[in-house]
């Protein structure tokens, strides 16, 4: 199976029911990968797009700018997930899609998703899933955005995105990869940089998780999880919680 | 782009920054120094007695650019005063 589908295969099956059929269906899509560079616009804001990305490699993230070029990011995307997946019905963006790190998508038409959706009508809904997950991943969000302190906000991102990668494979252990900058972090924290970067030496000295070079190591899980009150259950994964998952470690 | 370091104190407590953050100008270190020290009065809860928050900005060649600090000087001591002189 192409690595690509693979991952998206392994994120529906963890958020629900995929058919032995649906998953015939999704590897039958012809995929055009595209590289792009830390940094890089994938689909720009306004713009009107005929094809969907699924990431398989990296990191990208959904944001906007103000016209001061103060900018927040809404959500941050790894291998499996399908950011612009509402493009479908959508098709002119209302906000960009970004390279957070070098980045590798494969471009899927919404002549080939639509062709798929119409055969299967579970597979239309375990689209539908998985974009109503991606909702409430930004009311999450935005309940951090607006209530939490800076410590707890970097916490529960840092539990989030373990739990996802998780989902997908992408974890070793207690690490996983970030190579994304602290700019982009205190974007999506809506901090200053600096006040993000003096709140990551907080949780850094505390003991409960690490950040360099690129790696995000988790040192106490559950320590982690109560200062960013981490509840899982938003994530709606059909696998269990990832506290009880057998890979875990450093908890 | 240039390397801006931001020193920050809580009363006595300074921390130097190793690291540094790249911004465009003096206008934005500046305008990052008052979002940090703005942000760190909103989260700080000053526990005995007043809190002083600090923060100092400086350039590559170790010059300052800028400095501000905020203070929490609270007093509750006038209504402990009321209290005390009901109950007598």
């Amino acid at each position: 199976m192409d690595k690509a589908i693979e991952f998206m295969v392994r994120r529906l099956s963890g958020v629900g029911q995929l058919s032995s059929e649906d998953r015939d269906r999704l590897v039958s899509l012809p995929i055009r990968r595209k590289r792009f560079a830390k940094g890089e616009e994938i689909v720009a804001e306004g713009t009107s797009s005929s094809s969907c990305c699924l990431v398989f490699k990296g990191y990208v993230h959904r944001s906007k700018t103000l016209i001061t070029g103060d900018r927040q990011i809404f959500s941050l995307h790894m291998a499996g997930d399908i950011p612009d997946l509402q493009s479908l019905y959508l098709p002119r963006m209302d906000h960009s899609l970004v390279a957070t790190s070098p980045a590798e998508v494969a471009l899927i038409s919404h002549f080939s998703i639509q062709t798929i959706l119409d055969q299967s009508s579970r597979l239309t809904a375990l689209f539908w899933r998985d974009t109503l997950i991606d909702a409430a991943a930004f009311r999450s969000w935005m309940l951090m955005l607006g209530q939490a302190e800076a410590p707890v906000r970097m916490a529960h991102l840092f539990c989030e995105l373990y739990v996802r990668s998780q989902l997908v494979g992408l974890n070793k252990g207690n690490t996983f990869a970030l190579p994304i900058s602290q700019v982009d972090i205190a974007d999506m924290l809506g901090t200053s940089t600096v006040h993000a970067n003096r709140t990551l030496q907080d949780l850094r000295s505390q003991g409960l998780v690490d950040f360099a070079r690129g790696r995000v190591t988790i040192l106490h899980w559950r320590e982690l999880a109560e200062l960013g009150m981490f509840d899982e259950s938003y994530l709606h994964t059909v696998v269990g919680p990832a506290t009880d998952w057998p890979t875990r470690e450093g908890t | 782009m240039r390397r801006f370091y931001f020193e920050i104190a809580l009363n006595d407590d300074i921390k130097e920054d190793a690291d540094g953050v790249d911004l465009p100008d003096d206008g934005a270190a500046r305008r990052e120094a008052v979002m940090t020290i703005a942000s760190i009065a909103a989260e700080a809860i000053p526990q005995d007695g007043p809190l002083d928050i600090a923060i100092r900005v400086l350039d590559d060649r170790e010059c300052q650019v800028f400095r501000a600090h905020v203070t929490f000087d609270f007093d509750d001591t006038e209504r402990e005063q009321k209290l005390r002189g009901s109950s007598q």
